[in-house]
């Protein structure tokens, strides 16, 4: 790897909100991160994506929340009393953001994560589409996959509904 | 001071302008200091408005920024005879006039600097109403001759030229003035062209006072095309120019066949150079917006790109229409706003000026050519563009780029003194340039002009020569000319606005930069500066607010009724919770209904705050008809009810476009013209109706026309051609009406019978939908045709149907609700194996399950025991099996959002009394999803 790839990973250190999903910890940016909610009634939007679970109401306003688990293709569980919503603003290729939800297992804390703790995602092959992973955090034994939040729920694959839920069929 | 110190001071600038050389600058400071004691001693008058724009020439001419020395001087003449009325002898300004070149721009159409400026808010904010009277009586006095609406409007005319008068409003004063005089002659015929071209040029005027668009021609310019020859057409008509090839052959047909037989180049075609005429207006129009942006901020890019683009386009036009003037100096435009674009020169000082007077020489070369085109030729080159093209080239070439150093300076400074002041140049070398600009440039002198254009004879002019000196007074050589009817004021006007023309004196910011005095980026900086605000001027005239009303961006005002109909919700959660209901007490029962009766107030207030009366489009498409009419040659009368009417300020907006549409082809091809009329037994006169009036909870607008109405044979032989219909297929009269609305249907061409009726006409379709609404046809051959337009009361609250689905609701829009019913088995059929059908008063409609559109579980099954919601979309009847009814509701529609809109069966959300969201269904959406779905679940089901 050359020197650009150590340079883009050097700008990429900053705080990261953690949370697990399946025993696996995952890292936001916290400057995406708007709040973060308990679970509350979600309104299922038929022929929605799978992983888009629904619409909720955060304070009057009517936005998405997608089922991280089922988007990154694990497998679902009942939600639990630490089951929460994190809402983020989402950049749209187009311009603009999005207010969304996305449910986690669980959240766990704050990092402050240094540019060489940051190491590129590896290749796991075509098997795993690594195109939204920033990189690899390494803290304290721990390795935090940091997620490019604009790239997991760019609004295409969500509004890709119609679609998705007309080929399922 | 006293009077006498301000008649001195008069005196002593009277004979001081007529000695004044403009290569004197000792003397033209002079001017200056006394000019601009005129101005103190009369501020708050016409008098000190004209003393103000007077320094501020003499100030440019200082600078050699005022073009021909000798005719600045001229006008400063004629200004200080204007003042001297106005101020010593108490003439009214409407007896006088002021020199209109005394502004850069029309400032003398500016308010009074120094004028109460609530006095003018409040007039500006008084005129739309009062011109909308004035054009509904104008339409009325045109169609009945009224006596009454002729005393109206003549009314309306004298207030307005006195308040005109009395805030300094100079040009709207004069206009109205002479439009009183021109109705009390008895221009009968054309009275009302007048009277519509006047409110159109006072509305222009009033939003450039009031800071809000570009200034319009002078009055002058605008009156001239009433003065004399009368078979000049009125410029809005020429605005109103409807480029198809039929209204052009009708024109043709009623100006006799001579339009064809003119000395316009063959091939040449009008209808496309109406078309352009329109579009290059409007191009203008935007560019004069963008240069005054530029003005504050040259470097602005979207502005320059927007320039740019308009200057591009209309030389685009121009060439392909052979209308080489036009073309040329729009390319000239082009190159030098090409070059501020790509950053290699700064849109300031001489080459801010060429862009505008470019921009002002098209619009009077488009002028000309619309005139000249009225009656049927080509206007005759125009002498005055060679010098103004080489000037822009000039321009383009000049001033180098720079980023600009910072200049600190009051605006308006002089040049000279913002350069000392920042240290750009020496106070030496700023006099030594000033100097410089004294050898007087080569000008032509007025009587030589007058002489040259075959206006007056030599012999008038030596004559008038030889009075001027004779008398005291020293009077003007213009003025001793139009006093002894030599020539007409308006050309003595025309020829000192040429000799204004080809500015010869170089500027002193360009004389420093030559000799190395100052940096070309300095200077540019300086003039910046200079241009940031002059005192008075056009900029303050800018300034005046308009306050009537708030202006308020829609956003916030739909925020406000979310959040209303939040509290709605709230309170309604609160005020019947169990616990409270538990504890009887007579307060807390008071109390809530207080609460709930503010509530519900607030909810009125909240829709209230967005309905407008539809009347103001009405009165659009009455003009819009009389326009079309007259240039199509038909005779139609336009009735309009219930005008009243209230809609949602945003539906009120988009459907002007929708209507505009309607009403062009109704009056264009709908209604057919007198000869052919009378031969069907009709009366000669074609009648458009529109109406508008609530139904059902909705607002239905109804354009009714009684022409030829549509050919349904031709739009289905046209339909099947374009294999829109299938063959085989027989769709009702309905559908076929329907298929005009399909994009690019119908092109005049084609359907010669229904010759133009799909023009535009998925676009009509397009916005109402948008609106939430529906369009609907009614036809009859022969007869006419209706068009009805269904439009929700708001956009923002809609009464909802919520339906229940296994555990999950639904809403459906009470307005596509039929009726529901819980069917009995013998009605429930299965055609063919492929879906369901209900049997509904001897009607077989298709029958939906929500639970399968929607992949929902839990619901119930047996169509017996469930509910069929019978929904309409667009005229079409459909059964949707829900499990229940849950009741009506008012409910406040919400965006899906930007990453969920657009998902099928879905137009939107609301949030439920329990704090949930609730999805709102889009019937017609549905009832496409359900048909597209059809098939492949059969396919699943008998699997």
């Amino acid at each position: 790897m050359g020197g650009k790839e150590s340079v883009a990973l050097t700008e990429r250190a900053g705080k990261y909100l953690t949370f697990q999903l399946k025993g696996e910890v995952y890292g936001l940016e916290i400057l995406k991160v708007q709040e973060i909610i308990g679970l509350m009634k979600v309104t299922r939007v038929p022929r929605a994506p799978e992983f888009v679970r629904g619409v909720i109401n955060l304070r009057g306003k009517v936005i998405p929340v997608v089922d991280l688990r089922l988007k990154f293709g694990l497998e679902a569980t009942a939600d639990t009393e630490k089951t929460c919503i994190i809402v983020v603003q989402v950049a749209q290729p187009a311009g603009g953001k999005v207010t969304m939800g996305i449910i986690v297992d669980e959240v766990s804390e704050v990092l402050n994560i240094a540019g060489d703790q940051i190491e590129p995602a590896p290749e796991f092959g075509a098997a795993v589409d690594t195109a939204f992973i920033l990189g690899m955090g390494k803290v304290a034994q721990k390795v935090v996959m940091l997620l490019d939040v604009d790239k997991v729920l760019s609004s295409s694959q969500v509004a890709a509904v119609g679609a998705v839920a007309q080929n399922a069929q | 001071m006293q009077p006498e110190a301000l008649t001195e001071t008069l005196e002593r600038l009277a004979e001081a302008v007529v000695l004044a050389d403009a290569g004197d600058l000792p003397a033209l400071a002079a001017l200056h200091t006394d000019f601009e004691k005129v101005a103190e001693l009369t501020v708050g008058s016409g008098a000190g408005a004209a003393a103000r724009a007077a320094a501020e020439l003499v100030e440019k001419l200082v600078l050699g920024d005022a073009g021909e020395p000798a005719s600045a001087l001229e006008v400063l003449g004629r200004a200080v005879t204007g003042i001297r009325m106005l101020s010593c002898e108490g003439r009214s300004p409407a007896e006088v006039e002021l020199p209109p070149e005394l502004g850069v721009e029309p400032v003398s159409s500016g308010p009074v600097p120094g004028a109460d400026a609530a006095i003018l808010a409040e007039f500006l904010s008084r005129q739309p109403t009062v011109l909308q009277e004035f054009e509904a009586l104008a339409l009325d006095f045109e169609k009945t001759g009224s006596a009454e609406a002729l005393a109206t409007i003549k009314r309306i005319l004298h207030n307005l030229k006195g308040e005109a008068a009395l805030l300094g409003l100079n040009d709207v004063e004069h206009l109205c003035h002479r439009a009183e005089d021109l109705l009390g002659n008895g221009i009968a015929g054309r009275a009302a062209d007048l009277l519509l071209g006047a409110k159109d040029w006072l509305g222009r005027s009033f939003a450039h006072v009031s800071g809000s668009g570009p200034a319009p021609e002078s009055a002058d310019a605008f009156l001239a095309g009433f003065n004399g020859a009368k078979s000049r057409p009125a410029e809005a008509e020429a605005e109103a120019t409807v480029p198809t090839g039929e209204v052009e052959a009708e024109a043709g047909g009623a100006a006799g066949g001579e339009l064809r037989t003119v000395p316009l180049p063959t091939g040449f075609d009008v209808g496309l150079c109406s078309d352009f005429i329109a579009e290059s207006r409007d191009h203008l129009e935007a560019a004069d917006v963008h240069l005054l942006t530029l003005e504050t901020d040259p470097e602005n890019g979207e502005a320059l790109a927007a320039v740019f683009r308009a200057f591009h386009t209309i030389k685009g036009v121009a060439g392909f229409l052979d209308l080489s003037e036009i073309g040329r100096l729009a390319h000239e435009a082009e190159n030098l706003l090409d070059r501020a674009r790509k950053g290699e020169l700064l849109l300031a000082g001489a080459a801010m000026d060429a862009a505008f007077e470019a921009g002002d020489a098209l619009k009077r070369l488009i002028g000309s050519l619309a005139e000249a085109l009225g009656q049927g030729a080509m206007p005759a080159p125009d002498a005055s563009l060679p010098a103004l093209m080489a000037r822009i080239r000039a321009s383009a070439s000049g001033e180098a780029l720079g980023s600009a150093a910072k200049v600190e300076a009051q605006p308006g400074q002089k040049l000279g003194d913002i350069l000392v002041g920042s240290g750009a140049a020496t106070k030496e070398a700023v006099e030594a340039a000033a100097k410089k600009q004294q050898e007087p440039p080569a000008k032509k002198k007025l009587g030589d002009l007058l002489v040259e254009s075959a206006v007056v004879p030599r012999r008038s002019v030596e004559a008038a020569l030889e009075m001027q000196t004779r008398d005291p007074a020293h009077p003007k050589l213009g003025e001793v000319l139009v006093s002894s009817g030599a020539a007409s004021a308006e050309d003595v006007g025309q020829a000192l606005r040429r000799q204004l023309e080809p500015a010869a004196a170089p500027k002193l910011g360009e004389i420093l930069v030559r000799e190395g005095q100052a940096s070309a980026r300095d200077v540019a900086a300086a003039l910046r500066a200079q241009k940031g605000g002059p005192a008075g001027g056009a900029n303050a005239a800018q300034a005046v607010q308009v306050k009537e009303t708030v202006k308020v961006d829609a956003d916030r005002l739909d925020r406000l009724l979310d959040t209303i109909g939040e509290l709605v919700i709230a309170e309604s959660m609160v005020s019947q919770s169990d616990e409270l209901r538990g504890r009887t007490s007579a307060e807390l029962e008071r109390h809530l209904g207080q609460l709930d009766k503010i509530t519900r107030e607030l909810q009125e207030m909240g829709t209230s705050l967005r309905m407008v009366p539809v009347k103001a489009t009405f009165q659009k498409m009455a003009r819009l008809v009389r326009d079309v009419a007259k240039k199509a040659g038909k005779q139609v009368e336009f009735v309009t009810t219930g005008e009243e009417t209230e809609l949602d300020k945003s539906v009120v907006d988009l459907i002007g476009d929708p209507l505009v549409h309607m009403v062009r082809n109704a009056v264009d091809h709908g209604i057919e013209p007198a000869e052919e009329r009378r031969r069907l037994g009709k009366p000669d006169s074609g009648r458009v109706e529109l109406r508008a009036f609530h139904k059902g909870g909705n607002i239905h607008i109804e354009m009714a026309d009684d022409g030829r109405g549509l050919q349904r044979d031709a739009i289905l032989a046209k339909a099947r051609e374009k294999g829109l219909v299938k063959p085989g297929e027989t769709p009702s009269d309905h559908e076929i009406y329907n298929l005009i609305f399909q994009p690019g249907f119908s092109t005049a061409k084609v359907i010669t019978d229904v010759s133009g009726r799909g023009v535009g006409m998925d676009v009509v379709k397009k916005n109402i939908e948008a609106l939430r609404g529906a369009v609907e046809i009614q036809s009859e051959p022969g007869k006419g045709t209706v068009f009805t337009i269904r439009l929700p009361l708001t956009l923002a609250i809609i009464d909802g149907m919520v339906v229940r689905l296994g555990a999950e609701r639904y809403i459906i829009p009470t307005l596509s609700v039929v009726r529901a019913v819980r069917p009995p088995a013998e009605d429930v059929f299965t055609a063919l194996g492929k879906g369901e059908m209900l049997r509904l008063q001897n009607e077989l409609i298709p029958l939906f399950r929500l639970d399968r559109l929607f992949q929902a579980s839990g619901s119930e099954q047996d169509a017996t025991a469930a509910v069929a919601v019978i929904v309409e979309d667009e005229g079409r009847r459909t059964a949707i099996l829900t499990d229940e009814l849950l009741g009506q509701q008012q409910i406040v529609i919400k965006s899906l959002g930007e990453s969920m809109k657009g998902t099928p069966g879905l137009s939107g959300a609301a949030i439920m009394p329990d704090g949930t969201v609730g999805l709102i269904l889009d019937v017609g959406g549905l009832v496409k999803l359900a048909n597209r779905g059809a098939a492949p679940e059969e396919a699943e089901a008998a699997a």
